[in-house]
């Protein structure tokens, strides 16, 4: 199992490396450079400005500009933001927090919700319960997001006036769990709504999948009780493939919530890089993915781990 | 005895002289495919959207972008179906001109990334050694980006437009068709028909495309189906942010760009709703005619 544990880790460290690479480069590639501003003003003299460009390292050829950068990356310094001027690092982890909330509390909704509707659905199949479920499905991976959550605002913030239309709490309000949650009830169940429907969809067809295997008809045949082949044997085997989605779903609490946040004004990370975006903030947008594109590696990671635990047969591959 | 009346029952049945329709391959997947109402449906649905997109000079009433001052933001009247825009153009004829962009991007962008994911998974899963593991290595770090984020950078590189669009979903979502027609080669690889193949000199080129690909084709066609519902939605999303399609283009998601503000949100509901609406509808469809194609294509489902 260790073994296993460090192999993966092992193989990981190549990718990290691309992902800086192409981070970086594609940084690199985004048009307008802070300095070339400065090429409009007359009065800063061209020694002036080639001593800038020492400063900031940018007259140096690319691939050291890389590996200074990659260099002050592992010592935790993702650099200044341009807009702000405060560090990258302050910006992310002010920002973690609001979409750790929103989306940690929508996956364990999700997940709670969903997968006993999907096992039940594939259970008694061809019942309401599974046609619902096949709907629900199908609409919660059809309806592009965005659209859902600016339905969501129009009849309940707009319409109905019941809920608050963005934001996390309400402006020179003093601090009340009551105003919080009424401001978390929109964007959290629209992502969830949006989440449930993949996670439905796996559960039913790995549940559909492993009750048609012969070892759930030798328990049947040997007499146990459905409730017993049902729930004992074939839900186990099910919940590999479910526990794999679970892992790589984890990345979805930092990455998941870009445009849903956009739309509620929510202050997390996916509209930190969606303005940064938009106002060319580019270590900004470095740190954003670079952090993001680790936490979907990590997720894959654990996702891998917990499928290696719950299935014996993977690790000794 | 028993078996040769039944036997004779049979024989008795078939007609000899009636020539019948050969059963193919493709035969037996349509009759499957068929059997799927939802599948179905989702392809006529599909089909009526496509003809309005293609048709779209003969079914608009107005051009998609005569601007009309005097007559912005109205509601939807006799005069304009659905109302005008900010701008007056009539909300109807960009909704039917927007078709075409919308579902044409889809198309385009996920032809592109399939070609390049078949040729980097086939390259990688055919040769094997230290092709396969550099490529696969590269092919996970694309993939470890969420893609929104990396569609958004890159568009945020090479500014809005139609192709730009294209190319920005064509040139980073090939990471998934490529590890899926990698795992199909590495299968067909170890068939007994490849070796024949192998045994009786083929080129390594014509084993890829003759015998391999062809046997892989399925689960891509799938993947693909479903790409080009992810690509509408990406580019609708673009659109939405302002760093897809630009007016005077039109598209789906470039018409729900105006409910970014609250007015048009609350009180304007004619100019955001049917693109989402109508984006919903085309992409449930297609999801349908994929699953539909899924459970027909799938070798080991008995219907």
């Amino acid at each position: 199992m260790r073994q296993y544990i460090i192999r993966r880790l092992i193989q990981i460290i190549p990718i990290v490396i691309g992902i800086t690479i192409v981070t970086f480069f594609l940084i690199k590639m985004c048009p307008g450079n802070p300095l070339k501003v400065m090429l409009f003003n007359p009065d800063i003299k061209p020694e002036e400005r080639a001593r800038l460009e020492r400063l900031y390292g940018l007259d140096q050829p690319i691939h050291i500009q890389y590996f200074k950068w990659l260099i002050r990356l592992l010592q935790g310094d993702l650099g200044w933001s341009l807009y702000t001027s405060r560090p990258v690092t302050k910006h992310i982890l002010e920002r973690i927090g609001p979409t750790a909330l929103l989306a940690g509390i929508t996956l364990f909704l999700s997940f709670l919700i969903a997968i006993p509707f999907g096992i039940l659905s594939a259970t008694k199949q061809y019942s309401l319960l599974d046609y619902s479920s096949t709907v629900i499905i199908f609409f919660g991976m059809s309806l592009p997001i965005y659209f859902l959550g600016l339905v969501a605002i129009y009849i309940f913030a707009v319409k109905l006036g019941i809920l608050p239309t963005s934001g996390m709490k309400t402006l020179g309000v003093p601090f009340s769990i009551w105003d919080r949650i009424k401001h978390l009830v929109l964007p959290l169940s629209v992502l969830t709504f949006y989440q449930i429907a993949p996670f439905v969809r796996y559960a039913r067809s790995s549940m559909l999948e492993v009750i048609r295997e012969d070892y759930v008809r030798t328990a049947r045949s040997k007499g146990l009780s459905e409730r017993d082949v049902l729930y004992k044997h074939a839900l186990r085997n099910a919940l590999i493939p479910i526990v794999t989605i679970f892992g790589l779903s984890i990345p979805f609490i930092f990455n998941g919530a870009y445009i849903t946040e956009t739309i509620f004004a929510w202050p997390g990370m996916g509209r930190l890089a969606v303005g940064a975006v938009f106002q060319r903030d580019y270590p900004i947008l470095m740190g954003t993915t670079l952090v993001s594109a680790i936490l979907v590696l990590l997720g894959n990671l654990i996702a891998d781990i917990l499928y290696a635990v719950v299935d014996p047969r993977i690790r000794y591959q | 005895m028993g078996d040769d009346t039944i036997v004779e029952e049979i024989e008795k049945k078939i007609d000899y002289t009636v020539a019948k329709k050969p059963i193919t391959l493709r035969s037996i997947i349509w009759k499957r495919f068929k059997k799927n109402k939802l599948a179905l449906i989702g392809m006529v649905i599909l089909s009526i959207l496509a003809i309005i997109a293609i048709f779209a000079d003969f079914i608009a009433p107005y051009p998609a972008t005569t601007v009309d001052y005097a007559n912005k933001k109205l509601p939807p009247s006799k005069e304009h179906i659905l109302g005008t825009d900010e701008l007056g153009c009539d909300v109807l004829s960009r909704l039917i001109y927007g078709a075409r962009i919308s579902l044409s991007i889809g198309l385009v962008a996920v032809c592109l990334y399939v070609s390049i994911g078949i040729l980097i998974g086939s390259i990688s899963g055919f040769f094997g050694g230290w092709i396969d593991a550099i490529l696969m290595r590269f092919t996970d770090v694309v993939i470890s980006f969420p893609w929104l984020i990396l569609v958004i950078i890159v568009a945020a590189i090479l500014g809005p437009s139609i192709y730009n669009v294209m190319l920005v979903i064509g040139l980073t979502g090939w990471s998934t068709v490529a590890r899926l027609v990698r795992g199909e080669f590495l299968k067909l690889k170890e068939m007994e028909y490849t070796l024949a193949a192998k045994g009786l000199g083929a080129k390594n080129f014509r084993i890829i495309f003759t015998h391999l690909l062809p046997n892989a084709f399925a689960p891509v066609l799938v993947a693909a189906t479903m790409g080009v519902a992810d690509a509408i939605i990406i580019e609708a999303a673009l659109s939405f942010l302002g760093l897809g399609v630009v007016f005077p283009n039109t598209s789906w998601g470039q018409m729900m760009n105006a409910a970014q503000s609250l007015t048009v949100l609350s009180r304007m509901p004619w100019l955001w709703l049917p693109p989402g609406i109508l984006i919903s509808i085309a992409v449930l469809c297609i999801n349908f005619i994929g699953d539909g194609l899924r459970d027909a294509l799938d070798p080991k489902l008995i219907q």
